[in-house]
């Protein structure tokens, strides 16, 4: 597959990757991890119909946890907007715990030219 | 009226600073201004402290407004939903008081800055320069300088008159631009934790997609 900045994304479809990336991992370090950086994140690409980026850590697994989101349109708190700004700016989101790992996967819709 | 600013990357790890320095800034206010024209990234965390300090504002009586947003934040909050949550501002940008010059990378050479280069005796020039009229409330200060160095008229310069001199702390009021600017790639470096994983993965199916 194309190295991902060969993908010719928009800027603002470059930021929003960006952002939903961000959010991802700000999440796992922040629950799976405790907030305490160092712990391995395996970041797999693959680019099929859409682009998928797959993040295995190895927290603490979560069998019975499922992602909350409260739609941001009615989210009147100050926090709680990263797993539903990640839901927003992605095609897929599927939180997978295994027995030895979670993986989180995001998918992008690809650039018009590509897709 | 006050007035902060915020530069760089806003995101979790700036989550609590920020929040900080913001609520800090709202005590008392009845209207709290935030320059976000320098600010190149933000997300959900960033936006927490800013939806944080407007509740804030509300409950106490006072106005957040947010003042030359930069493009970057204007597209998260829209993509947030949170475009019509606040109050935003264009005001004309004025250049912070400590802000530094650019001046480019010409060389200058000393013949370049006028006369400099006859200076053989510092203390003559600056005899010769004699007049400070030029300072406008220092005119007072009839400087001279004789063979001991500078010195001042004793009599113009009184220093107990700097006791009325006005308080020259800082206030809240002044547009403070951070220098310190973090980092522009707001993903945490996550580098040496995926090295030392990639080699456990070996055998993950996952590793060989």
């Amino acid at each position: 597959m194309a190295a991902l900045g060969e993908l010719p994304y928009s800027s603002d479809e470059r930021n929003d990757i960006q952002l939903a990336v961000a959010e991802c991992v700000q999440n796992i370090v922040r629950h799976a991890y405790a907030g305490k950086a160092g712990g391995p994140v395996l970041v797999m690409l693959e680019q099929s119909e859409v682009l998928k980026m797959r993040f295995e850590d190895r927290g603490p697994v979560r069998l019975d946890w499922k992602p909350s989101i409260v739609p941001l349109e009615q989210n009147q708190t100050a926090g709680g907007r990263g797993l539903a700004l990640i839901d927003r700016l992605t095609v897929e989101f599927d939180y997978q715990p295994t027995e030895r790992s979670t993986v989180t996967t995001l998918g992008f819709a690809l650039p018009k030219e590509t897709a | 009226m006050i007035r902060v600013a915020f530069d760089g990357v806003v995101d979790m790890d700036r989550h609590d600073e920020v929040r900080g320095r913001l609520l800090s800034a709202l005590q008392g206010a009845d209207e709290l201004r935030v320059n976000l024209s320098e600010v190149s990234y933000i997300d959900s965390s960033g936006l927490s402290a800013l939806i944080e300090t407007n509740q804030q504002a509300e409950a106490q009586g006072a106005r957040l407004v947010l003042e030359n947003v930069s493009e970057a934040v204007k597209r998260v909050m829209v993509v947030s939903c949170l475009d019509g949550l606040f109050t935003y501002e264009q005001v004309e940008q004025t250049a912070p008081a400590d802000a530094s010059i650019d001046i480019g990378s010409a060389d200058l050479e000393l013949d370049d800055l006028g006369g400099l280069d006859s200076l053989d005796d510092p203390a003559d020039s600056l005899e010769d320069a004699g007049e400070l009229d030029d300072f406008g409330d220092l005119d007072d200060l009839d400087l001279s300088l004789d063979d001991e160095g500078l010195e001042s008229d004793a009599e113009s310069a009184d220093l107990d008159e700097l006791d009325a001199l006005p308080d020259l702390e800082p206030s809240a009021e002044d547009v403070i631009p951070e220098t310190d600017a973090a980092p522009i790639n707001p993903i945490p470096d996550q580098s040496a934790g995926l090295s030392d994983s990639i080699d456990d993965y070996d055998d993950d199916p996952l590793n060989q997609l």
